[in-house]
């Protein structure tokens, strides 16, 4: 496993390059945020461990501009930043992972294990197909530069969609991901909502972006 | 007594004073009213007298009776109503114009008492009712006689009656309604206050953005609203600033500790390697230190923000201060030079160690994130002495210089050392001393630092809160 420590005050990340190399991880280090995105770019670590203060652009931002540069290594925060608004930052900002100083080598690198697991998918924070733009921090929908107002059922049944283009959806899978064990009633809801959907986020473009699948379901086709 | 008149409630109080003044109006007119009353009666029954006695002597003056006769018609002819007797010159009825009523209406003291002109008239309760009598002598044909004429009271009297019933029933009960009106203007004046109350209660410092109701008014009570509600801004304000200071001295701390911590965990994982486990003490001995640094800072800006910031000032060589700071520091400044440049006769009266400190934390900033030579200068201007430690490195950020001496302030991008306590420290200690720093960048970009202090300390003057 290779993991790239972003830590500017050198005395701590020496310690913990000290510590990570004892425990058969290769560490590479980075003083500062412009380092890390070339470095990210063109090195693929398992893991990068991401300081929250850095000199020039701060961890925050580096975390967001390696997700918008489809960089998706799995990235720890390890701050001194412990409140619930940093933590809530970084995680919405495409962070995986949380901890905060001072913290344990045996905590850091049973997270690194863990992270480096789930692999370098795709984790988009902000879910997009065609010009449609899903926010699901913000709670927010675009198509291009409009805004579109959706209830809560609706926008998680457009995220339950969006997650997975090109695949085709029974209205058994759309009822499991969308509803929870309380709703009892159904019946054509899935139908319902599809229309609701269609009706807000296709028809007033004229796009075509849920299909509908004789006999199955649907599917997202995207950019219909 | 004040303290009991102070301890009844406002509202009552106000009552109890607007009742007061209230009475004493009330019965000043009702006094002023009757007086006049009785005054205009009296006046007008005195008229009537006097055009009655006229009366009388123009009758028995041009009868041509002789005295001794009976004139009881011609009396009757004045007023029917009326009391008219005429008395010779021995007291006796002489004539009356009431047959039936040959007593005299006065007795004889009465009469001469009234011809002496003790008294301008005898009031009598006759056989006709309470009346006023008046007397005159007079001469017809060379007989002296006395007429006597009087006039009933009944009217004055019934006026007066109800005059006073009037008054004594009448002002109470004005007196009880403007009261209880008082009372209901009062308790309506008094109620923007009792809003405040009832919203001041529930501000506490869980929602310190919670205000006092303004009334729509822009009177007394509004303007105290709104002083009141820019002193919880300044208190709000106050508290997110200390706030702020506990969460980023916490955040200050976790670094150190951090280190501290990975040390002693890898320390313990090697073991047996003697070498490594000196420079693992070595490392947290240095962390320890830092800690302590930060624990002391915070110390002293916890006391400069009480203003109990202690000084003991005493007069001070401020070329041997300066010197003084240069020499330690020359150590770990590597081959940048410091120098000093302070006139050698100047000396101000400061506290030595807090003014070492001050200089001590500029140099410090200077050697870490500055370039070049470090000077140290000093000047008198005026009744003032200013001491500025300067570099020609690339002076502060310009995001920096507004908010430099606030505490963790940090330029964007400084990577090694500073909690960002330094300059805020000199800023008190300056406070302390009754001082400004200003922080500046010289021509050539350099960052420049300046403390600005009275050269004598004025005996009165208390450290002022930063």
């Amino acid at each position: 496993m290779r993991v790239l420590i972003v830590e500017d005050e050198p005395k701590l990340a020496a310690l913990i390059r000290t510590g990570l190399r004892k425990r058969g991880i290769a560490v590479d280090h980075a003083g500062n945020g412009e380092d890390v995105l070339w470095m990210a770019g063109s090195t693929s670590y398992d893991a990068i461990v991401l300081d929250v203060m850095l000199p020039g652009i701060d961890g925050f931002e580096v975390c967001r501009r390696l997700r918008d540069d489809e960089i998706w290594t799995p990235i720890l925060v390890l701050t001194a930043r412990d409140a619930i608004e940093d933590r809530v930052e970084g995680l919405d900002g495409g962070a995986d992972d949380y901890l905060t100083k001072p913290f344990a080598f045996a905590e850091l690198e049973a997270r690194l294990r863990a992270m480096a697991r789930r692999g370098r998918e795709p984790r988009p924070t902000v879910l997009e197909s065609g010009d449609l733009a899903l926010d699901p921090a913000a709670r927010t929908v675009h198509r291009g530069a409009t805004g579109i107002e959706l209830s809560p059922i609706e926008f998680a049944m457009l995220e339950t969609f969006m997650s997975r283009p090109g695949r085709a959806l029974s209205r058994l899978q759309l009822l499991e991901h969308v509803w929870d064990n309380e709703y009892e009633n159904r019946s054509n809801v899935v139908d319902v909502y599809v229309r609701y959907l269609r009706a807000k986020i296709d028809e007033p473009f004229g796009t075509d972006s849920i299909e509908t699948v004789r006999g199955i379901g649907y599917r997202w086709r995207g950019n219909g | 007594m004040r303290a009991r008149i102070a301890a009844i409630p406002i509202r009552l109080r106000l009552v109890l004073a607007f009742a007061a003044v209230m009475a004493v109006v009330l019965t000043a007119v009702g006094l002023f009213v009757y007086e006049r009353t009785d005054a205009n009666f009296d006046a007008r029954i005195e008229r009537e007298l006097a055009a009655r006695l006229a009366a009388v002597v123009a009758i028995v003056r041009d009868d041509g009776d002789d005295l001794g006769d009976p004139v009881q018609d011609p009396l009757g002819r004045v007023d029917t109503e009326g009391d008219v007797q005429v008395l010779g010159p021995n007291g006796v009825v002489d004539a009356t114009s009431d047959e039936l009523r040959q007593e005299p209406l006065l007795t004889h003291e009465q009469v001469q008492g009234l011809l002496r002109g003790r008294v301008g008239h005898v009031d009598v309760d006759g056989p006709g009712g309470h009346m006023r009598v008046v007397a005159q002598r007079s001469q017809d044909d060379g007989v002296r006689y006395v007429a006597v004429v009087g006039a009933s009271l009944a009217d004055h009297d019934r006026t007066l009656a109800a005059l006073e019933r009037l008054l004594l029933v009448g002002g109470p009960v004005a007196l009880l309604i403007s009261s209880l009106a008082a009372y209901f203007v009062a308790a309506a004046a008094l109620r923007p206050v009792e809003a405040m109350r009832r919203r001041a209660a529930r501000i506490s410092s869980d929602e310190p953005g919670r205000r006092l109701p303004l009334g729509p008014a822009d009177d007394e009570i509004t303007s105290l609203a709104r002083t009141l509600n820019d002193m919880l801004a300044r208190l709000e304000a106050a508290i997110e600033r200390e706030r702020r200071l506990v969460a980023d001295a916490g955040h200050e701390l976790r670094t150190p500790l951090a280190i501290l911590k990975a040390e002693i965990e890898l320390a313990l994982e090697d073991d047996g390697d003697e070498e490594r486990l000196r420079s693992a003490l070595h490392s947290g001995g240095d962390e320890v230190d830092r800690l302590s640094r930060l624990a002391d800072d915070l110390l002293v800006l916890a006391r400069a923000d009480d203003g109990r910031l202690p000084l003991r000032p005493e007069r001070v060589a401020i070329a041997r201060l300066a010197r003084k700071v240069a020499t330690g520091h020359a150590a770990h400044a590597g081959e940048r030079a410091i120098t000093t440049d302070v006139p050698a006769s100047l000396d101000a009266e400061i506290d030595p160690l807090r003014i070492e400190q001050a200089l001590s934390n500029l140099v410090e900033n200077a050697i870490r994130h500055g370039d070049g030579e470090i000077v140290i200068g000093a000047a008198r201007r005026g009744g003032r002495i200013e001491l500025a430690v300067s570099d020609a490195g690339p002076g502060f950020p310009d995001e920096l210089l507004e908010g430099a001496t606030e505490r963790f302030a940090r330029a964007h991008g400084t990577a090694e050392g500073g909690a960002g306590l330094g300059l805020s420290i000199v800023d008190s200690i300056a406070a302390a001393h009754g001082g400004t720093v200003t922080v500046a960048n010289n021509e050539s970009g350099g960052a420049i630092v300046t403390i600005s202090v009275p050269a004598v300390r004025r005996q009165t003057t208390a450290p002022e809160p930063s």
